[in-house]
């Protein structure tokens, strides 16, 4: 297959850092753009990424420095780099404070990239090592989204949801699914019919000791959720909001609930 | 001429302490006696029960009450009555008492009662055991209350529950879950003995005024549905 030079001289040096790690015996996996390539995503533009363990780190450079390759000081405490010409070469083994296990090389498996057979990182690895790695700072979907459509069906999607839990993956496992890329039942987007949701939050009203409240009515109406009825006191409308949120997370939750009064004029009423 | 003030669903626990007694200093003026039908607490803990038993320890009018689902819901309704009596309060389940009051002697017949609903829509001892179960207990409830009037010799009598006897008094709460606030099978055990008037609580969202097929005054004695400290009903 031909690709354009840049792509070449990426490839290139995959193959040299693959051989390299191969014949001195340090454990590794292909992993983001190109790990991606290696499992059919398109190829990537940009830097060359393995995954190695952390306490394998300066090890890999020094091998990669044999064969002529030119390490770089890395500003970031989780990756080294190393430059073969223009090409750049991130050796990743903490990713977001994860660091890389020998599990994760374990479950990484042996495949043809060009021209040579390298352990490239499991697709679900390698995506939620892509969602851990968007901050604040970094949170660009375009690549992951890339990587996403690409990998889909290799993907272990309930993995993902439950190991890459920051705000940024799961705004990105919802953008999945507004694209269509994922099922519902993969995002964290509710689809439960909201006549379920309003029964088990009233019973959940009643059965969780903190509110013992039966009466409550609750109305679901898409994303929000109204609560109306009486309360004994104060304290207790509190601790039926704070439940009701708890148990509907991300949903509005609005208060028609009512404090009862007892201060009404005591009279008597006469049977006769 | 005797006057019964009645109350249920104080559902009283620490952060309701004091709450509700401030309202009671009327209470020698208002009436002879004080009912309470049932759900006195929220979990039916031993801890609420003190709570309650101190709210209405040393009144002015001795008291009467039932217990209601809340006050069972830590599966001790033994221990919550235990309490409640060592503060002098009478608790009633299946039997009656009777009070002297100024104006003749006031019987007062208490079950909890149970759901099970009315007739029409009204669950039957049919099919699976839970079923059985569940209207067996209702039947055994409102069997309660008519051994307690029974033997009744007063010159007023009350039949105190906490589920209610008829519907009239549920006008409020959604249809649906009518059979799940009272059975009818309570209203039937007051027709069959000679009582003045029939109170409950259990239906926070219903009305005060309702009536037995006999034709037996019911009042909705809940506190949400009162708005007021207590219901206070002269008979005679």
């Amino acid at each position: 297959m031909e690709y354009e030079p840049h792509i070449r001289d990426m490839l290139t040096t995959l193959k040299r850092v693959a051989g390299a790690f191969k014949a001195d015996g340090v454990p590794f996996a292909l992993t983001g753009g190109f790990g991606a390539f290696a499992r059919g995503a398109p190829p990537s533009r940009h830097d060359v990424d393995f995954a190695v363990l952390p306490e394998d780190a300066e090890r890999a450079l020094e091998v990669l420095a044999k064969a002529g390759l030119r390490p770089v000081d890395a500003v970031e405490d989780w990756l080294v780099k190393a430059h073969d010409g223009d090409v750049l070469v991130d050796l990743i083994h903490s990713p977001a404070d994860s660091p890389v296990t020998p599990a994760q090389l374990a479950r990484a498996t042996p495949l043809q990239v060009d021209s040579v057979r390298l352990p490239v990182m499991e697709a679900t690895d390698l995506l939620v090592m892509r969602l851990r790695a968007l901050t604040e700072h970094e949170c660009d979907f375009s690549g992951p989204l890339a990587t996403a459509r690409a990998l889909r069906e290799q993907v272990d999607w309930g993995r993902v949801r439950a190991e890459a839990g920051s705000p940024y993956a799961r705004a990105f496992l919802v953008l999945l699914h507004q694209l269509g890329v994922v099922g519902a039942e993969h995002s964290g987007v509710r689809h439960e019919p909201p006549q379920y949701a309003a029964g088990h939050l009233q019973q959940a009203l009643a059965e969780d000791p903190r509110t013992a409240e039966q009466g409550i009515r609750v109305r679901v109406a898409g994303d929000d959720v109204y609560l109306s009825g009486s309360v004994s006191c104060p304290r207790r409308r509190d601790r039926v909001l704070e439940v009701a949120r708890e148990r509907m997370p991300g949903r509005r939750i609005h208060d028609e609930l009512s404090v009862v009064r007892f201060d009404g004029p005591v009279r008597e009423e006469r049977l006769t | 001429m005797i006057t019964v003030a009645a109350v249920g669903d104080v559902h009283l626990d620490e952060e309701m302490r004091g709450r509700y007694r401030r309202r009671l200093g009327g209470l020698a003026g208002d009436a002879d006696v004080l009912l309470l039908a049932g759900d006195l607490t929220k979990h039916g803990t031993v801890e609420e029960a003190r709570v309650v038993a101190e709210e209405f320890r040393g009144l002015p009018v001795p008291v009467v009450a039932v217990l209601g689902n809340h006050d069972y819901q830590s599966d001790a309704p033994d221990a919550v009555a235990e309490v409640l009596r060592a503060e002098g309060v009478t608790v009633l389940e299946g039997e009656g008492t009777v009070v002297d009051c100024p104006g003749g002697r006031l019987g007062v017949a208490g079950a909890k009662g149970f759901a099970m609903g009315f007739p029409g829509r009204c669950a039957s001892e049919f099919g699976e055991p839970e079923m059985k179960s569940f209207v067996r207990h209702s039947r055994e409830a409102a069997e309660g209350l008519r051994r307690a009037l029974k033997p009744l010799e007063a010159d007023a009598v009350v039949a105190l529950t906490h589920y209610s006897p008829v519907e009239d008094t549920l006008a409020g709460e959604p249809p649906e879950i009518f059979a799940f606030l009272g059975s009818y099978l309570l209203a039937e055990a007051i027709d069959a003995s000679d009582v003045d008037l029939a109170v409950h609580g259990h239906a926070h969202r219903g009305t005060e005024c309702g009536t037995t097929p006999g034709g037996v005054r019911v009042r909705n004695v809940a506190l949400p549905v009162l708005g007021r400290p207590y219901g206070v009903y002269g008979i005679g």
